[in-house]
């Protein structure tokens, strides 16, 4: 089992423009990341199997001391491998943080009040559910592999 | 959260005693659920944390996401503003 979140947002800019921002590493490098992080997209390799590597760094002395507060390094480096992709619609990614697994879909359609954007998340997640918990999907596995015994 | 002996979880699921007490026990292997003895009776909770470290998570990559999308916002009023000079540009 998985946990979805869905984000959607309209744009109001030609699907051109907007996928260059999506699909090109510099592009791609100029918006993506959380607040007080800078991406740099190092390989972006446009197809299906093709990777996409980038590091989000601190961008800000509050943010590098922040990381460091939590133990964590001020930079880290994220590779990922495409997974679905038509051009001015649709792309996919998988990432992977350490046990956990996420699948972002970015789907584009062109409406009359501009170009929406559905974002879909889905996480197979293990630490997230806790600790030594199991993830829901193993979890489930090992229902099944269970049930499917006699007695 | 609320607890339930195994004999109310037989009576509200499609599946045998033996099947219940098996599902519950991997539930417990696995830290979703907490289990303790009343007399004769095994009573299960389900346990909160899984859920909610899930829940925070999503908190965040959605945190992460709607900055991200503000800035891309940005970027493209910025490069359509380019791509279209304004007249006093256009000598």
């Amino acid at each position: 089992m998985t946990a979805r979140q869905v984000i959607e947002r309209t744009f109001d800019a030609p699907i051109e423009l907007i996928w260059e921002l999506w699909t090109t590493a510099e592009g791609r490098g100029s918006w993506y990341g959380p607040r007080g992080f800078s991406t740099e997209v190092h390989r972006y390799e446009l197809e299906v199997g093709g990777a996409f590597d980038y590091t989000m760094r601190a961008s800000t002395p509050e943010m590098a001391a922040n990381m460091e507060r939590m133990g964590r390094p001020p930079a880290f480096t994220v590779n990922a491998v495409i997974t679905a992709l038509e051009p001015h619609q649709l792309i996919a990614w998988r990432e992977t943080h350490g046990s956990d697994s996420i699948l972002t879909t970015a789907r584009f359609t062109q409406r009359d009040d501009g170009v929406h954007l559905e974002l879909v998340l889905e996480a197979a997640s293990e630490q997230q559910l806790g600790g030594a918990a199991m993830g829901w999907k193993s979890t489930l596995e090992r229902l099944a592999e269970q049930l499917a015994q006699p007695g | 959260m609320r607890e339930r002996p195994v004999g109310e979880l037989v009576q509200r699921l499609p599946i045998a005693q033996s099947g219940v007490s098996r599902h519950l026990r991997i539930l417990k292997d696995a830290g979703m659920v907490t289990s303790r003895a009343d007399g004769q009776r095994r009573i299960y909770a389900l346990r909160r944390e899984p859920f909610q470290e899930l829940s925070d998570w999503l908190d965040r990559v959605r945190q992460h996401w709607e900055h991200s999308l503000d800035n891309l916002e940005l970027e493209l009023s910025r490069r359509k503003a380019a791509l279209s000079p304004s007249p006093e540009d256009d000598t």
